[in-house]
């Protein structure tokens, strides 16, 4: 059994489907009908993925699990594009991807403390300075004019009101 | 329907109604040429600024947005090898062979004008259809409305791209989120885990947002360096040699146009599948298949009127059943409900504006970028040699103001970084966020009808009716499909 990024990804939903499975008996007959029906078989559908993805004989043994649909284009350097084609690189750092999660938490707790101009200044020049390693200029003049340009955009001409 | 047809087309073309296509179509041909962005995300980013407008002005901006973004995608297709969009992927073939032997000009004029002539191919056809939906109205009860929405999923979770299996369990979760919330029929609030905000289930907007425009954005954004690294050189010169040639192989462009059409009307397919079939059919009847992906402007023709004509055929299901054609038509659908329009048979009787409204709305989206496209297709195809480090952090400002504009509330900022990480894994981990989303859009329709149908006629509800008979007899169909496929491909 080798467990790869793949595969914890899956065991994850499985345990986010037991436990919306489980949850689904409190309910009353009609209602948890389709949780309960749709929930188990996706279970199962994920543990079948899971042991393909972590069991190579299983794998092999299933070859329904590796089937592309029906109308799936096929491999091409070319197409970077589609569902298919937009698999990203699984080697690409999960720890960039945590910071990028990082700062736009940091921009949700600047927006639910201040506001948004202020939130979309603070959060452009700082992942422009910090992320992007731009010279402090160049990143103060983007968040301006950002921060101005949304200004105009949700306050002047669509008047939304936080 | 034809009286409200001049009222609709006046209100399109006046004030401020021109200008909200304008601006629409624009963005669309933007979104559409920054390859990882397309449709869905133009939409996402847009709906919420749309809330506090006219339903039919908000209207106007989304399918002008949605139908400028496959014209958009080819001109990076055609310059840089680099589709913008996933409909733009066959047009690389024979267009990034007419740039590197100085026809450019001629390709991105080819494109401009099967893109418009498709999109108006499929209106008509559209046009033509869309009366019938009023006499479907007095057929069409919960059966049928259940087994269309089987029906629905059957085909988007079959025919998504990608791994079957895992478009499959990417509409089982799909699903199971459409389950949050109140159910009005059986009267139970289910995983709300005490909450009030998800007593409405997650906001369908909110979830868009995140699924693709923060997703997508958090992608680009690890990606690094510029959206595009390679040189675009164009020349405008043959432009109007490449518009002409359309109309030389006005046969191959009508058949490509027609197949686009019926490919859009079928749900859940779309124009990425769209774009390789009439390719597909370009090579086998030409007389010189040997020329093609050699630089045969028949290449860009094929795609490209197709995906064009593919959103006229995608309004059909969206506007006559309420079953998205598309992911821009499900992000349409959302549209429509949240400004008050129920789409489905009623629509023709209710609101014929609104579905003339749309249709002339995607015809004269495709003429505005037809003729903006060709005359700033070089300034224009600069911006994807903008490095990530910039367009990311504003993708994900406007996602996430985008959420935030919608109510106000700060959970929806929270729920669309939830779904911008669930998304960026489903395009990690290769599941199909297509089948998710148009599950979310059918899995209400399904369990209500389900319900209904079985409290009113029984079981047998299901199967008395022949047009319910119907859908369930096709939709067995469907599904085994792939495994005849697979037999026959092991024999």
């Amino acid at each position: 059994m080798k467990m790869t990024e793949r595969s914890i990804f899956s065991l994850l939903l499985i345990l986010v489907m037991t436990f919306f499975v489980i949850i689904a008996f409190n309910y009353n007959p009609q209602a948890r009908l389709f949780p309960l029906v749709v929930g188990s078989m996706t279970l199962i559908m994920l543990i079948i993925q899971f042991l393909g993805e972590t069991v190579r004989t299983f794998g092999k043994r299933f070859p329904f699990l590796s089937q592309q649909g029906m109308f799936s284009t096929p491999p091409n350097k070319e197409d970077k594009q589609g569902e298919r084609g937009q698999t990203l690189d699984e080697s690409a750092p999960w720890t960039s991807v945590l910071v990028i999660i990082m700062s736009i938490i940091g921009f949700i707790i600047v927006l639910y403390y201040t506001n948004y101009l202020v939130a979309v200044f603070v959060f452009l020049f700082t992942v422009l300075c910090l992320i992007g390693k731009e010279k402090p200029l160049k990143g103060l003049g983007i968040a301006i004019i950002m921060t101005l340009f949304m200004y105009i955009l949700f306050d002047l001409v669509l008047n939304t009101r936080f | 329907m034809l009286e409200a047809a001049l009222p609709a087309l006046l209100e399109l073309i006046s004030w401020p109604g021109i200008m909200y296509l304008c601006i629409g179509a624009l963005l669309g041909l933007l979104f559409g040429m920054l390859p990882g962005l397309g449709g869905p995300q133009v939409l996402a980013l847009l709906l919420p600024i749309t809330f506090a407008m006219d339903a039919s002005v908000a209207l106007t901006l989304l399918i002008g947005a949605s139908g400028a973004t496959a014209f958009g995608g080819s001109i990076t297709a055609i310059l840089i090898n680099t589709p913008g969009t996933a409909q733009n992927a066959a047009t690389v073939y024979d267009g990034f062979e007419m740039t590197k032997q100085g026809r450019a000009g001629q390709a991105i004029g080819a494109a401009a004008a099967s893109s418009v002539l498709g999109a108006i191919v499929g209106a008509l056809i559209l046009t033509a259809i869309l009366p019938i939906g009023k006499y479907l109205v007095l057929a069409f009860s919960y059966p049928e409305y259940f087994m269309m929405a089987v029906m629905g999923l059957a085909m988007i979770v079959v025919l998504s791209q990608g791994s079957l299996w895992k478009g499959i369990i990417a509409g089982g979760l799909g699903l199971m989120v459409a389950f949050i919330g109140y159910d009005p029929v059986t009267g139970a609030v289910r995983y709300t885990f005490g909450t009030d905000y998800l007593w409405e289930g997650i906001p369908l907007v909110t979830m868009l947002i995140g699924l693709f425009a923060i997703a997508e954005a958090i992608s680009l954004w690890t990606k690094k360096g510029a959206i595009s690294t390679e040189k675009v050189n164009t020349s405008m010169k043959g432009v109007y040699e490449g518009i002409g040639s359309v109309f030389k192989n006005f046969g191959l462009f009508m058949r490509s146009s027609i197949i686009g059409t019926i490919i859009g009307i079928i749900p859940g397919v779309g124009g990425a599948v769209a774009n390789f079939i009439a390719y597909g059919q370009a090579v086998s009847t030409s007389k010189n298949p040997e020329y093609f992906g050699k630089g045969d402007v028949s290449g860009v023709i094929a795609p490209e009127s197709s995906n064009n004509a593919k959103d006229g055929g995608a309004l059909v299901p969206t506007l006559i059943f309420g079953i998205p054609g598309s992911l821009e038509m499900a992000v349409l659908l959302g549209a429509l409900t949240i400004h008050g329009i129920q789409p489905g048979p009623r629509l023709m009787l209710d609101n014929p504006g609104i579905a003339l409204t749309l249709i002339y709305a995607l015809v004269l989206a495709n003429v505005i970028v037809g003729v903006v496209g060709v005359l700033l297709a070089s300034p224009l195809t600069r911006l994807t040699m903008i490095k990530t480090v910039y367009i990311a952090p504003i993708i994900l400002i406007f996602a996430l103001i985008g959420s935030y504009a919608a109510d106000g509330r700060i959970q929806d900022v929270i729920t669309a970084l939830v779904f911008g990480l669930i998304g960026y894994a489903m395009i990690r981990y290769q599941f199909s966020r297509v089948a998710l989303v148009i599950a979310v859009v059918l899995g209400e329709l399904l369990q209500q009808s389900f319900h209904q149908t079985i409290d009113s006629l029984g079981y047998a509800g299901f199967f008395i009716r022949p047009i319910s008979l119907s859908f369930f007899v096709i939709t067995v169909f469907i599904l085994i499909l792939p495994i005849l496929k697979r037999k026959r491909g092991t024999v």
